[in-house]
């Protein structure tokens, strides 16, 4: 490699690292005052504090419950964070020359995949049949949250999609085109359009179901699946090849290693090593009150190698696009460890959305052929 | 950070379980006029016992929950001789402490 490029890659990586990490200890020196100066203001003030409420509306409620060291502790934590994963894509972007060959054949090799066209309809079947499991009962729910409509609030892009909890006939009409859409995908020969309609519908019913204030992940790898996979419709759809760019699985694949692997992260960076003592998991158990989970509660040691096992489960999905016979070890796993997230803590219900993409590993892949 | 809705909050039971407020547990139940006690969430209402305790920490903290229990029991949900009770509880040393009684 070329000397005085890498001296100059250096000199401009120290620099900015610099500038980052002075930031950074800047930064840390104000926390506390600024912490103080958002907990105190009122959420319908003017001033940049509004942002934040805007961004974080439970800390409204939160402010009251949790005193000002518990907010302290967690700017601190999200600053840190940011910090890292700046200083991590600096590293990336300033000795960018030195791994770009190595980065682009890794690439290559996981990204230049094709999928035989026989399987495309199992996959479409499988995905959209799950979808139909998780909506097929929600005109019910919503009927049911009309009860709570006084306390419909809406968050985040709720607020500019859904801004008031629906009337009835508006209700019916998602519901229509949610089972409608998902019909045609099943059904008709032009699968694309209906797979984005069905998404959309999707993205509606979270937005009533999460307008209370509380959302969850629970449905959030689904989520991903369904925006991505019109794109492979398209494209299944635009060629007559025996075999068609996988591309678009991959990407869901990643997609969901990526969240597990952001999951266990959460846990490590948000409570570090007390995730792990015992007390953590039998206080979760002890919270959800369910008949297992108390007498599982019973056992701490076994309660620490689970959570122990849960974390590693967790990161252990990196591997999976690297190592495709870790397939026959985590999905079981995986498996295993949502339905006793709802048995034992009453997490979700039968049938985890979470396991519902778990289709995307089952079908193998194969190299691109060149033309 | 974490809440980026729709797509992405993995942070559940991310956090320990240690300070005393998440320690604590609203229940709706639903009280009839033969002495039965049934929790609000077993009847299918679309949300369940987590998102009620939800609200009613919302409204507890606010200082309304007063008002979140009379719309409730107005709602339609109950029948004429059943009543809407919010039971308040804490843990301590890993004992669940008696429920207190914060409707009227």
């Amino acid at each position: 490699m070329n000397k005085q490029l890498f001296i100059k890659q250096s000199l401009l990586f120290i620099i900015l690292s610099l500038i980052l990490w002075i930031g950074y200890f800047l930064s840390m020196h104000y926390t506390s005052t600024l912490t103080h100066e958002i907990l105190i203001a009122s959420p319908g003030t003017k001033g940049w504090t509004r942002w934040v409420y805007e961004f974080y509306p439970r800390l409204q409620i939160e402010k009251w419950r949790f005193s000002e060291t518990f907010f302290l502790s967690k700017a601190e934590q999200i600053l840190t964070r940011v910090t890292f994963t700046l200083q991590v894509f600096l590293i990336l972007f300033s000795f960018r020359s030195l791994f770009s060959k190595k980065i682009a054949g890794t690439y290559n090799k996981l990204t230049d995949l094709s999928i035989d066209r026989r399987f495309i309809p199992y996959i479409t079947l499988l995905l959209y049949t799950s979808l139909l499991l998780v909506v097929y009962n929600a005109i019910w729910e919503f009927n049911a949250l009309a009860y709570f409509s006084p306390f419909y609030k809406p968050t985040g892009i709720g607020k500019l999609l859904l801004p008031i909890f629906p009337s009835i006939a508006a209700m019916w009409f998602i519901y229509a085109v949610l089972i409608g859409s998902i019909a045609a995908v099943i059904l008709l020969p032009k699968k694309w359009i209906s797979a984005i309609v069905a998404v959309l519908a999707f993205i509606y019913y979270q937005l009533i179901l999460f307008g209370f204030g509380k959302y969850d992940h629970g449905y959030s790898t689904l989520t991903y699946a369904l925006l991505i996979y019109p794109f492979f419709l398209w494209e299944v759809e635009d060629s007559k090849d025996a075999t068609v760019s996988a591309w678009s699985i991959v990407l869901i694949q990643w997609m969901i290693c990526l969240s597990y692997f952001y999951c266990a992260l959460e846990k490590i960076t948000t409570s570090g090593i007390d995730w792990f003592a015992s007390d953590n998991l039998q206080q979760h158990l002890l919270l959800h009150e369910t008949a297992l989970g108390l007498k599982l509660a019973s056992y701490p040691n076994l309660c620490m190698l689970l959570s122990f096992g849960v974390v590693l489960l967790q990161l252990s999905f990196i591997g999976l696009p690297f190592q495709k016979k870790l397939t026959y070890l985590l999905l079981p796993a995986g498996f295993i460890f949502h339905t006793a997230t709802w048995i034992l803590l009453d997490a979700g219900g039968w049938f985890n959305p979470w396991w519902g993409v778990y289709l995307f590993f089952l079908f193998p892949l194969q190299p691109q052929e060149t033309k | 950070m974490s809440d980026l809705f729709p797509f992405m909050r993995f942070g559940m039971f991310a956090e320990t379980v240690q300070s005393i407020p998440q320690q604590e547990k609203f229940t709706v139940v639903i009280s009839s006029r033969d002495g039965i006690i049934q929790s609000l969430a077993d009847r299918q209402i679309g949300l369940d016992d987590s998102h009620l305790n939800y609200l009613c920490r919302i409204y507890y903290y606010n200082h309304q929950l007063d008002f979140f229990a009379s719309h409730l029991q107005k709602s339609g949900l109950l029948q004429k001789n059943e009543k809407l009770l919010i039971l308040h509880k804490t843990m301590e040393d890993h004992e669940w402490k008696h429920d207190t009684l914060l409707t009227k």
